[in-house]
């Protein structure tokens, strides 16, 4: 039976069933058990980047490499003709898909994942489109939740940090709204959860309840979602104020349950103290490292009928 | 309401010869629609007559437009039914209705509002002609989700961006 992915877009995470999370996280889980590397035989993927992303490009090329599949492409436009020569991104697009069997993406700009695959003849994944998505990185969220905690249905969830400007905590969150998840929400109220993810939570009659302290949120999830504070949103003065809430250390680890990770989209900074990496919850290594088999998931599932 | 009043109401949409009749418009919004029509380049050359708070028989008021020598492309029709969800295009040729029909709110509107969304790639390429689904909330609030950045807007903010504040 051809899988319902085959030759599909993915564009955005608000597109994927339930059906389809659970067939890309079990075709992960066994690539991740059982490598493979015929998947992509005689395959050329293109792998732009037209901005700069050294963990996504790296784990992408490295997902294909593994597959037995061959990459074409560039680390950022500035040398392209795109960027030299003002060429528009739909023509640089048509060229491209005209030489890969699939396309790979990431663009500054919001919504230019969808103008590519709206013009290409082969299948694209969203590998970044500015603020808007990144539904490879939501997957590997939800593989990595899957892994540590063996079920996906009523996870209680804490975001911490900038969950304003933060798109991956945003597909994260529509994501889980399937599952039912409870969801605390732990950021300055300058970098609040936008009103329409909270609406969209709401319609999905998810639970989620706001939050001062990271302290307080510890005892009670399955995951602490750390995200970064960005330096530059604030000034000096109110980021040193912030930076005492928002940042984790081990002690406050204490009255954590057994099971709970700490994920992070990366990469970290400071929010997130280096005596945290030496603790039993710490998981944001290894859920970077699931970034490669999520990655292989998707591109096999979308070249490949059967798998 | 009298005969008369009711008559003198008609007689503002029937004195047209060739153009374009929008009648049943809420009242206040006629203002946004001469926006409109500001925006497509339509009031130019063409005569227009605009009655505010008229009587109406099924609305408490309404307001009405009609232009001369105009028609509306669906993309235009488009944009009136996003500023105008219940009012009537009444299309008139030699001093005959010719055509009327009810705006409803599209599913889907292409080409017609410039995305608020500064970052969204409508703003640089071409090819990306701008693209919203339209739904309402139970509510009543209409909302637009844009085809390319998926950002999700009230109407007005997309009139307000658009120069057709409502």
């Amino acid at each position: 039976m051809t899988n319902p992915l085959f030759q599909k877009d993915i564009i955005s995470i608000s597109e994927f069933t339930r059906e389809h999370i659970e067939l890309v996280l079990q075709t992960a889980r066994e690539l991740k058990e059982h490598p493979r590397d015929d998947l992509l035989k005689g395959k050329l993927i293109g792998v732009t980047f037209f901005e700069g992303s050294t963990r996504t490009r790296l784990s992408f090329e490295t997902a294909i490499n593994r597959l037995g599949g061959r990459v074409i492409g560039f680390a950022d436009a500035s040398n392209t003709s795109l960027g030299k020569k003002g060429e528009t991104l739909a023509d640089s697009i048509r060229i491209i898909t005209s030489y890969t069997d699939a396309l790979v993406m990431r663009h500054h700009m919001e919504g230019a994942a969808r103008l590519a695959a709206d013009i290409s003849p082969v299948p694209v994944i969203n590998a970044g489109d500015g603020a808007n998505q990144h539904p490879s990185q939501t997957l590997l969220d939800l593989f990595t939740i899957y892994e540590t905690q063996h079920h996906l249905d009523e996870i209680k969830i804490a975001f911490v940090g900038d969950l304003k400007y933060g798109r991956t905590v945003h597909s994260l969150a529509e994501a889980l709204s399937l599952y039912n998840a409870r969801i605390y929400l732990v950021s300055p109220e300058s970098l609040a959860m936008p009103q329409y993810i909270l609406d969209h939570l709401s319609a999905h009659n998810i639970k989620f309840s706001v939050h001062p302290t990271i302290e307080e949120v510890i005892p009670e999830v399955d995951i602490l979602y750390m995200t970064r504070v960005q330096k530059e949103r604030f000034d000096e003065t109110e980021y040193q104020h912030l930076r005492s809430k928002y940042i984790l250390n081990a002690a406050m680890l204490t009255e954590a349950k057994s099971n709970m990770k700490i994920l992070h989209p990366l990469p970290r900074i400071d929010e997130i103290t280096l005596d945290v990496d030496a603790s039993p919850h710490a998981y944001y290594f290894k859920q970077a490292a699931n970034g490669v088999y999520a990655r292989q998931a998707l591109l096999s599932l979308v070249l490949n009928k059967e798998i | 309401m009298t005969d008369t009043q009711i008559s003198q109401d008609k007689r503002l949409v029937e004195a047209i010869a060739n153009g374009t009749v929008i009648d049943h418009i809420a009242p206040g919004q006629a203002m946004n629609i001469l926006r409109l029509f500001k925006f497509l380049g339509k009031g130019k050359k063409n005569r227009m007559t605009v009655g505010f708070n008229l009587r109406s028989g099924d609305m408490q008021c309404k307001d009405i437009i009609k232009i001369e020598n105009v028609t509306f492309s669906p993309t235009e029709t488009e944009q009136l039914a996003i500023l105008a969800p219940n009012a009537t295009i009444n299309q008139i040729a030699n001093y005959k209705v010719v055509d009327k029909y009810k705006l409803r709110l599209p599913p889907e509107i292409i080409g017609a509002f410039t995305c608020p969304n500064s970052n969204c790639i409508t703003h640089v390429e071409q090819d990306a002609t701008p693209r919203f689904k339209v739904s309402k909330l139970p509510n009543g609030q209409v909302m637009l989700r844009c085809h390319y950045c998926e950002r999700v807007f009230e109407r007005e903010v997309i009139l307000k961006t658009n120069g057709l504040e409502s």
